[in-house]
């Protein structure tokens, strides 16, 4: 998020698009339906699903899954015709203005509409709300990334804000919500192949970089390009890649096309999974490394919103079990590594010297409350609100997209588009919350139907339902509802057992390779 | 805000802001208003009436939660009034909720020994937990586990179930030999001295309880005994076969570890008198019980081979051989004649009869020891009391009168009525064991009466600073009521040395009297675990060693097993509890038949439970669904006394909007709305408080892991609604507050596995990471180091996904690491 927590209390409008915020970070959604109840903040909702939101939202859009990218740029198309536009901010902040506007121009209210679905006068009163503020905040998460054209849609929004100046202050910004616990610190942390922790490209700025490693590892930096997720899995595939160590992950339920996942696994010569529970992938492991729990170990998580928090170990791990930082510390001295840490506040000692961004977080300065990052001091107070003084390349560049047809669209032979995501209730593989009161109150797979398609289908509640891509299928129980629109159906992935990702395709978004799950072609029928 | 406003707040001079409230305004000075229905992160709803304050000028009380301060106010919040009227309100709002505070076993038991916790923590194994529960109450439990004749056993609802409770006392007792057995009898935690000394004279049950709970407080105990050894009644007074020396001995050491200075072979009256006691310690408490046999008031009472029965039985516990002869007539038909008889037959007599006035029914011993008794060829000669005791110089014979049951006593039994009728037994003694008194030859008079001690309900004598607990203060009763006088003395010492008057603890509750088999149908059926039967001849054949040897471990596991948790789990949190017992309020003031709203809902959900029956309608969880989980899931339906909180037209809270994030459960005052996960017991004394943040989705919410001191193990999850470190400032969802249980789960993986032939195997750690070490460094230098990857998690911390990345590209040479930020 480039703006924190309390900058959602200084919303005049907040767009969201792509994000169950309800369900998924239920405390956002909180606060959302909280400003919008007391008058504060008008919502407006973009989603394919009449997600709970859209119960408050004070303008619905809910357009046609995969059409983000027309439906941003017919936004734009109106607010630039309007002349709704910042121009003070473009002309001060942004470049290359000329060629979105050119772009947009072709997405007219009627092309878009035809596109998206959604009605040309919603459009335009979207538009013109979002546009005049004075403060508007956009919140999106995988409903926006997880598209082959992710990326496209990603940077579309980014162009929206920018072109009506909203970012930099407090209520506005580009918010993205991120879904895991830690997943911003993971990518702080460099566990990305292109790049060092606090995102030095290795590829961009080799020379840093390496200066950077000798310096602090006292070792050599790797520069042939790393292997992402789904190239690993490729790799494996193919015999390149022999050893994999996995930790705190279950890929065989996370990742796309699970037959696919399972024989690149099975392919890999040596692999290693360090876990909490014998997952699906542990299964496959030649060894497995038994973790603590996030309750049983110190450590620090970064939120959607940057801010760099303390967990704190409340009990004892079980058994044998060890921290994950304790096990790769020993990994790396029986590899003959000279490493020296005995606590997590000694790596994170390290990493306030590695990493920029967090130079001027510790242990003691956390205790005292969480800090956002950008934090490069010891006297620095942490930064709430990104670009608040112009962005640190000195301008921002418009950067416009066409609109893509999906990968994958409903035909005669699969006629339904079935999109994947997480419920309320269960948490990702659900191999931490099946283990929890929510295992009895959601205990299996459920597809949502539309009332108009269970009635042709001859579906009633809680019927056994058939859902079938081309790669495979998948059967739960019917709930007919019409947050799903006809035509379309919801299948939560948290079923080990039912894995929604039988469904989902091996095709990726380009630039990030995040896989395009939330469109599939699927059939439906009765099991 | 100018904090502009100036108040006269209980005669100290304050200053507010405009428009604050007087409850904001105590607050911030440290005056705490109680409250039900006001919570400063919530609308204002003014229904509960405690948070009346008293102001000057004004006619009636005023609420302090809506009141706002202005120029000038004078404000009391503490009169007699006040006081008066929140009890008041209190007593009203109690008959409006049909709460079942302490189970019936715990209120069954006199020291309120927190039956529930340590038999359920028994049930799961958690023996050391269960151990240290029982000490909060029950010292001693090995000993008492073996002679208390369990009043919680009577009152166990599983009777209604199996027409057996569950067992109790033998659980008891097999946590009390477990702490022996490991050597482990419990935590002595560090003493925080405070200064102040408390004589105690009596080392029984009585008086040691009262010296382990006063020493906990901080004071430096010293401990008086006229015998050489400490254990008073229940050393001196309960036989080997009952009660083996070595555990009670064992149990009594363990208390004198915490810190206590012991003076035996020191009577009161002769090797130290009361006033050099009250001179050098700062209060005193008498326990020294009740050793005086009451005369049977019968001719010939002074002939040789009439014995006291205590006194009889103090001989037998001191080793020393007592003839009796061959012939024995105990007197009486308690606990007491039961031991003498059988101690009589294990001192060489062949017959033993037992005469009681009443029939068996009325027996006042325990069925077990009367049982046992007659198992081992006891005769009892029932309706019959003597009148004579005969002989030449010695007992020869005891006449005695045949008695018939006339009406009842003040004891509620059937009167014993002469026959005039009369028979005689040849004996060669007789022991009496009709009562027993205390001696008061050591006590100034205005002390007593000659048969009682004189103290007020809260142990205090007329003289100022010396108390009395145990048989002393109540008379012969059983072992456990002594520790409960004991620690409610040692309270009431407590209280007059710190606040200057002695003061009993009280304590509120709400009690469901009303239940029977009918409320427990959907109970399964589960029979009481007992210990093995050892037959009265191969007792008699090893007369002073112990024969009950207990449960055994699975038994135990078994019979924990059939608690119902019955109470309020609620228990110790309930803020209308607390209130009732700080403002002393009585329950049972105003009737629930005539004040309580009618046909309200119990109903469970997957996560919590909805006790509508408890509910006191102060509305705040109808205002933290709107107002902080922005739901309105529920409110007030129907109006008067009808009036109920629910989800709209009767649905039930899994078919309305709810969305279980459970912050109406946390605020909820009373437990009308209670966690799941807590097990149905009530909150473990002990909890520590542990801050981190929720390991779901990416928001990062502040959450307080409450921990169990007493296993280690995660007893709930909460937020901290005032929490300077919180991102969420209280909010959670679902899985934040109900979602760590699989921490607990049992099948965690515990031990590196290694695959081998397809299955795996258990491995050391060295073994483990030497084997995936000589691996990968393997396929590093045979194949370059790229053909090894790594996959690193959001889930774990930065510390572990900077290490991971770190050994990827500085030990294994590569770049090939990723994690799943796009799932």
């Amino acid at each position: 998020m480039t703006n924190d927590y309390e900058s959602i209390k200084h919303a005049d409008v907040a767009l969201v698009i792509g994000s169950n915020t309800t369900e998924n970070h239920p405390v956002i959604g909180s606060w959302l339906k909280e400003q919008q109840k007391k008058g504060r903040t008008k919502l407006i909702v973009c989603d394919p699903r009449s997600i709970e939101l859209n119960d408050y939202a004070d303008i619905k859009v809910r357009h046609r899954s995969g059409s983000d990218v027309a439906l941003l740029n017919g936004l734009m198309n109106i607010i630039i015709a309007e002349g709704l536009h910042d121009k003070e901010f473009i002309d001060k902040n942004v470049e290359k203005f000329d060629e979105l506007k050119a772009l947009v121009a072709e997405y007219t209210p009627a092309k878009v509409s035809a596109i998206t679905g959604v009605p040309e006068d919603t459009l335009k009163e979207a538009a013109r709300l979002y546009a005049r503020g004075p403060n508007s905040a956009i919140f999106y998460t995988m409903g926006i990334t997880q598209h082959q054209y992710g990326t496209n849609n990603v940077k579309t929004v980014a162009d929206l804000a920018l072109l009506c100046g909203m970012l930099g202050r407090p209520g506005t910004g580009v918010n993205p919500l991120r879904g895991q616990n830690n997943v911003q610190g993971a990518c702080d942390m460099g566990c990305l192949p292109a790049s060092l922790p606090g995102y030095l490209d290795i590829a961009k700025n080799t020379e840093k970089a390496a200066e950077k490693v000798r310096q602090i590892w006292k070792a050599e930096l790797p520069t042939s390009p790393g292997r992402t997720i789904v190239k690993v899995t490729d790799g494996l595939a193919k015999g390149e890649v022999k050893g994999l160590f996995i930790m705190g992950e279950n890929p065989m339920v996370s990742d796309p096309n699970t037959n696919h996942v399972k024989d690149a696994l099975e392919k890999a010569e040596f692999l290693v999974v360090q876990d909490i529970f014998m997952t699906e992938t542990a299964q496959l492991a030649d060894v497995v490394l038994p973790a603590a729990c996030w309750a049983e170990k110190d450590g620090t998580f970064t939120n959607t919103c940057r801010a760099v928090q303390r967990i704190r170990k409340a009990v004892e791990a079980p058994g044998d079990a060890r921290s994950d930082w304790e096990i790769i510390v020993d990994l790396a001295k029986a590899c003959g590594a000279d490493w020296d840490f005995h606590s997590p506040e000694d790596v994170m000692e390290e990493i306030s010297r590695f990493v920029p961004q967090y130079g001027g977080i510790t242990y003691d300065r956390l205790d005292q409350g969480p800090l956002m990052w950008p934090c490069p001091d010891k006297d620095h107070p942490g930064t709430p609100n990104l670009y608040t003084t112009g962005f640190p390349r000195g301008k921002a560049t418009f950067v416009p997209y066409e609109w893509n047809q999906p990968h994958e669209w409903p035909d005669a032979e699969y006629p339904f588009l079935a999109t994947t995501g997480r419920t309320l209730y269960h948490y990702h593989t659900g191999s931490m919350t099946r283990r929890t009161p929510s295992a009895e109150y959601i205990k299996s797979l459920y597809v949502e139907v539309n009332p108009e398609d269970a009635a042709a289908i001859g579906l009633k509640e809680g019927d056994d339902v058939r859902v079938t891509s081309r790669r495979g299928s998948v059967v739960g129980e019917t709930r007919i509802t019409d947050r799903v629109s006809p035509r379309m159906v919801f299948v939560p992935f948290h079923f080990g057992e039912q894995p929604a990702n039988v469904l989902t395709a091996s095709v990726w978004d380009d630039t990030s390779e995040t896989p395009a799950y939330k469109i599939n072609a699927v059939k439906v029928e009765k099991a | 805000m100018d904090r502009d406003v100036k108040v006269i707040l209980n005669g100290k001079e304050v200053f507010g802001y405009r428009g604050q409230k007087i409850l904001e305004l105590c607050a911030e000075n440290g005056i705490e208003i109680p409250t039900l229905c006001y919570d400063p992160h919530l609308t204002l709803h003014g229904g509960c009436s405690l948070c009346l304050v008293e102001v000057k000028g004004a006619k009636n009380l005023v609420r302090a939660c809506a009141m706002p301060i202005n120029n000038g106010m004078e404000i009391q919040t503490m009169t007699d009034r006040v006081f008066g009227a929140r009890q008041l309100a209190l007593q009203l709002l109690f008959s409006d909720h049909v709460g079942d505070c302490r189970p019936p076993c715990q209120l069954a038991c006199p020291a309120r020994g927190d039956v529930k916790g340590y038999v359920n923590y028994a049930a799961e194994g958690e023996f050391r937990a269960s151990l240290e529960a029982l000490h909060e109450n029950i010292t001693l439990p090995a000993s008492i586990g073996r002679i208390c004749p369990a009043p919680c056993e009577e009152k166990c609802r599983r009777n209604f179930v199996d027409e057996e409770p569950v067992s109790i006392r033998e659980i008891k007792r097999f946590i009390g030999d477990w702490g022996i057995k490991t050597g482990d009898l419990g935590t002595i935690p560090e003493i925080k001295e405070n200064g102040k000394k408390v004589a105690i004279v009596g080392g029984g049950p009585g008086g040691l309880s009262a010296a382990y709970y006063l020493r906990r407080m901080g004071y430096a105990i010293t401990l008086f005994d006229k015998e050489s050894a400490l254990g008073g009644m229940m050393r001196f007074g309960i036989p080997d076969y009952r009660l083996p020396q070595p555990v009670l001995q064992k149990e009594v050491d363990w208390i004198i570890d915490h810190g206590i200075e012991t003076r035996l072979g020191m009577t009161l009256g002769k090797d130290v008198t009361l006033d050099e006691l009250r001179k050098d310690y700062d209060s005193v408490l008498l326990a020294f019980g009740c050793w005086k046999s009451l005369p049977m008031r019968v001719p010939g009472e002074d002939l040789k081979g009439v014995l006291g029965g205590i006194n009889f039985l103090y001989e037998v516990n001191n080793g020393r051989k007592v003839d009796v002869g061959d012939k024995v007539a105990v007197i009486g038909g308690g606990n007491t004649a039961m031991d003498a008889a059988r101690c009589a037959l294990r001192s060489g007599a062949h017959k033993v009869y037992v005469v009681y006035r009443r029939t068996r029914d009325e027996m006042p011993a325990e069925k077990l020891e009367i049982d046992e008794a007659m198992e081992e060829d006891v005769e009892f000669i029932f309706l019959a009391a003597p009148v004579a005791v005969e002989g030449d110089g010695k007992v020869e014979r005891l006449i005695c009168e045949k008695m018939e049951l006339g009406e009842p006593d003040a004891s509620g039994r059937r009167r014993p009525v002469p026959t005039g009728e009369q028979f005689t037994l040849e004996v060669d003694s007789v022991i009496a064991a009709i009562g027993q008194g205390a001696d008061f030859s050591a006590l100034p008079k205005e002390m007593h009466d000659g048969r009682r001690i004189a103290t007020d309900k809260h142990f205090a004598t007329p003289l100022e600073g010396v108390f009395a607990c145990g048989d002393l203060n109540t008379g012969p009763d059983i072992a456990v009521g002594a520790i409960a006088e004991g620690h409610w003395a040692a309270e009431s010492i407590n209280h007059f040395l710190m606040e200057g008057v002695p003061h009993r603890p009280f304590e509120c509750d709400v009690v469901r009297v009303d239940l029977g088999p009918e409320d427990f149908l959907d109970q399964e059926k589960q029979p009481q675990e007992h210990p093995v039967h050892c037959p009265g001849n191969v007792r008699l054949a090893r007369p002073f060693e112990e024969y009950n040897l207990g449960l055994t471990e699975e038994q135990v596991l078994r019979d924990g097993s059939r608690c119902m948790k019955c109470g309020c789990p609620d228990v110790h949190e309930c803020k209308l509890r607390r209130y009732g017992t700080e403002y002393e309020a009585d329950p049972e003031t105003f009737s629930k038949e005539e004040y309580s709203r009618p046909h309200r809902t119990v109903e469970a959900n997957k996560y919590y439970l909805r006790d509508m029956d408890k509910c006191i309608a102060c509305g705040i969880c109808v205002r933290t669904c709107s107002q902080q989980a922005i739901y309105s899931a529920i409110d007030f339906q129907r109006r008067g006394m009808d009036t109920l909180i629910a989800p709209a037209m009767d649905r039930s809270i899994e078919d309305s909007t709810c969305v279980f994030c459970g912050q109406c459960v946390e605020l909820c005052p009373t437990g009308a709305l209670t966690e799941n996960s807590v097990h149905g017991i009530s909150r473990p004394s002990k909890t520590r408080v542990v801050k981190t943040i929720c390991p779901y989705c990416g928001v990062g919410c502040e959450l307080d892991i409450h921990v169990d001191e007493l296993t280690g193990k995660i007893w709930n999850v909460k937020t901290d609604y005032d929490s300077t470190t919180s991102m969420n400032a209280g909010r959670c969802c679902v899985k934040g507050r109900f979602g760590w249980s699989f921490v607990h789960s049992d099948d965690r993986l515990k031990k590196p596995l290694i695959k081998e032939k397809g299955a795996f195997r258990e491995a050391s750690w060295d073994e483990a990471l030497g084997l995936v070490a000589e691996k990968f460094t393997g396929f590093r230098d045979s194949s370059g180091p790229d053909s090894v990857a790594f996959f690193s998690s959001a889930r774990c911390t930065n510390e572990e996904n900077y290490l991971l990345q770190r050994f990827a590209r500085e030990v294994m040479g590569t770049n090939n690491i990723d994690h799943c930020a796009h799932l």
